[in-house]
């Protein structure tokens, strides 16, 4: 069963930049610990129209952790991603068979989207800045649910603190975003994502537009934030995944061929289509 | 080889140099017939233009032209009440929620709607609406015939402002936990506007040079516009033009030409804040 999870991993520690992070050695099938799984996909079957972009997919993800999803361009890790949220809903002709079900609900049948996506968070390939000051495009969600002017800014504040931009732009607040790098539009994305206090965080390729140096930065960013959420990183960059996911998924034409503890399938791939994808892209 | 491609370039440059002078002669064409036009009307209007043409009625076939003035624009407001919400919602509807066969069936149908001859639009509204709904010549019939014909440019230019707007921005939105309606409102609607409200603007100016549809839907009246919706018939400024130009006598001919003169003042305006208001291309 290649598709099916059964992660056995030692006990080894993680580090990042400063961050050190210990991932447990964990069986998924029997959890024990704060990393019980969060999401459950299971045969999970896309498409747009008639053409099928996802096989029977089953993964776990185990929260507080990250987990990536890597595979040639088109294999459909963009598609997945955007099923955990049902953000693939608004793509018309887009329909899927089998279950998704994320922090204990069914995402085929929730009664309130707005706040189950309230607790999904997601950043997208290219830097998507609202059309409105900086300050704006954190607090926009905020003023939408209600919260107060003073409370919406204190917590814009810590955001953008969290994610390194309050003191590179601390007199730019309010003009607009279209003056920032790429690496700092993504990282201001990223504040507006977590100013809604999301529990898990959907990144597709987040850093394939930016520099190395930008990278790295995020990069270190969502080691930091594994400590509180549940992050799915989709990423072309193997590399990445090495560095900062403790678990790694790969997937090939809409198929989830292997999925394990990052440094295992990287060092021993079980799937003889990962082991010729990975030697092909790493070094 | 070698000869036969320079024969060929030589042929093309000779087919390039006449297209060329051809698209010039066409052109000089229009400017001559266009500003024709305009010299014979400001010439022969706008000794008509006094301040009694604003104040008085028309009389028979002279005197001012206060009632068709006010009847153009009661005309004009109405036909922008129906066809622009519904217009507009159309326009957002095409652009973000229709699945694709829906869209393409009813881009048809507003492609045919576009289509048809304004007087059939009027003979429409002429057997439905006065004779078979008993509204009469009427401010009603008029201005519904006037939103059937501008109705079809109102979902066009409302769609393509939206497309234009990046679709990241909408579902950056969503995935922050807003709803559709608040995720349009606050970051699509925003940069979408200037092109809508220019697409609205050159389909009122098609509304107001339109005769065909009113003759046989809004009648004609000598008096000022009533606060009631049917049975009364209107006059307005395209009738003045259409009709007085055939009268043998001189006040007639006076009246139609300043007509003519305000129509084209209020459509060079309409284009002018349209121009004023197009979204500026960002270099
Ligand atoms: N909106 C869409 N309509 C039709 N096909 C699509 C759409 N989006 C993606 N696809 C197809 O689905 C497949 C998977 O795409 P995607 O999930 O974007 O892959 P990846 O992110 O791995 O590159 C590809 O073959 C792609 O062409
Ligand atoms: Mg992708």
């Amino acid at each position: 069963m290649g598709n099916d999870v059964s992660l056995m991993s030692d006990v080894r520690t993680y580090s990042v930049g400063t961050m050190a992070t210990a991932a447990r050695s964990q069986t998924l099938e029997v959890v024990r610990d704060a990393h019980e799984s969060i999401i459950h996909v299971d045969r999970l079957t896309a498409f747009y129209g008639n053409k099928r972009v996802l096989n029977e997919v089953t993964l776990k993800i185990p929260s507080n952790q990250i987990t990536a999803l890597i595979g040639p361009s088109g294999c459909g890790k963009t598609t997945l991603l955007r099923t955990l949220n049902r953000m693939s809903y608004a793509t018309p002709g887009f329909r899927h068979e089998g279950t998704v079900q994320i922090l204990g609900q069914d995402v085929r049948s929730l009664k309130d989207v707005e706040t189950f996506r309230r607790s999904v968070g997601m950043l997208f390939q290219r830097p998507n800045p609202f059309p409105m000051s900086i300050l704006d495009n954190v607090t926009l969600a905020l003023k939408l649910f209600g919260i107060s002017k003073r409370r919406r800014n204190e917590i814009a504040e810590e955001m953008l603190g969290e994610v390194g931009l309050l003191h590179e732009i601390k007199d730019r607040l309010h003009q607009s975003p279209s003056s920032l790098s790429g690496g700092q539009q993504q990282r201001l994305c990223l504040a507006r994502a977590l100013a809604v206090e999301p529990k898990i965080l959907l990144l597709d390729e987040p850093a394939s537009a930016l520099d190395p140096k930008s990278t790295r930065l995020l990069e270190s960013l969502f080691v930091r934030l594994a400590e509180r959420m549940t992050l799915v990183l989709v990423t072309h960059n193997l590399a990445q995944a090495k560095r900062v996911a403790h678990h790694t998924a790969f997937m090939e034409s809409g198929e989830l061929v292997e999925w394990g503890d990052t440094a295992e399938l990287f060092s021993a791939p079980k799937d003889e289509r990962t082991k010729v994808y990975v030697e092909e892209h790493i070094g | 080889m070698h000869g036969s491609t320079t024969m060929r370039g030589y042929s093309r440059k000779i087919a390039s140099n006449m297209t060329w002078m051809l698209s010039l002669g066409a052109l000089l064409l229009v400017v001559i017939v266009v500003l024709d036009i305009l010299i014979t009307v400001v010439r022969q209007g706008a000794g008509g233009i006094s301040l009694s043409l604003f104040t008085t009625q028309t009389t028979g076939i002279a005197g001012g032209l206060q009632n068709a003035i006010l009847g153009t624009l009661d005309l004009i407001f109405f036909s922008t009440l129906f066809a622009g919400p519904v217009g507009i919602m159309g326009g957002i509807y095409l652009a973000v929620f229709a699945p694709d066969r829906i869209a393409r069936t009813l881009r048809f149908v507003a492609e045919v709607l576009a289509g048809i001859p304004s007087i059939v639009i009027g003979y429409f509204g002429y057997t439905m609406m006065v004779q078979a709904f008993g509204w009469g010549f009427s401010v009603l019939a008029g201005s519904i015939s006037l939103s059937i014909l501008t109705l079809p440019y109102i979902v066009r230019t409302t769609e393509a402002s939206i497309r234009q707007v990046p679709k990241s921005y909408y579902e950056g939105a969503l995935a922050l936990g807003l709803t559709p309606f608040s995720a349009l409102r606050t970051v699509v609607m925003r940069p979408a506007t200037p092109g809508i409200v220019t697409g609205l603007l050159l389909a009122i100016s098609i509304g107001l040079g339109e005769t065909a549809p009113l003759i046989y839907t809004a009648g004609w009246s000598n008096f000022n516009p009533t606060l009631h919706l049917t049975k009364n018939p209107i006059g307005y400024l395209t009738y003045v033009v259409w009709t007085y130009l055939n009268e043998p006598y001189s006040s007639a001919h006076r009246l139609a030409y300043t007509a003519a003169l305000l129509l084209i003042i209020l459509v060079v305006i309409l284009h002018l804040l349209a121009r004023f208001l197009q979204p500026r291309v960002k270099g």
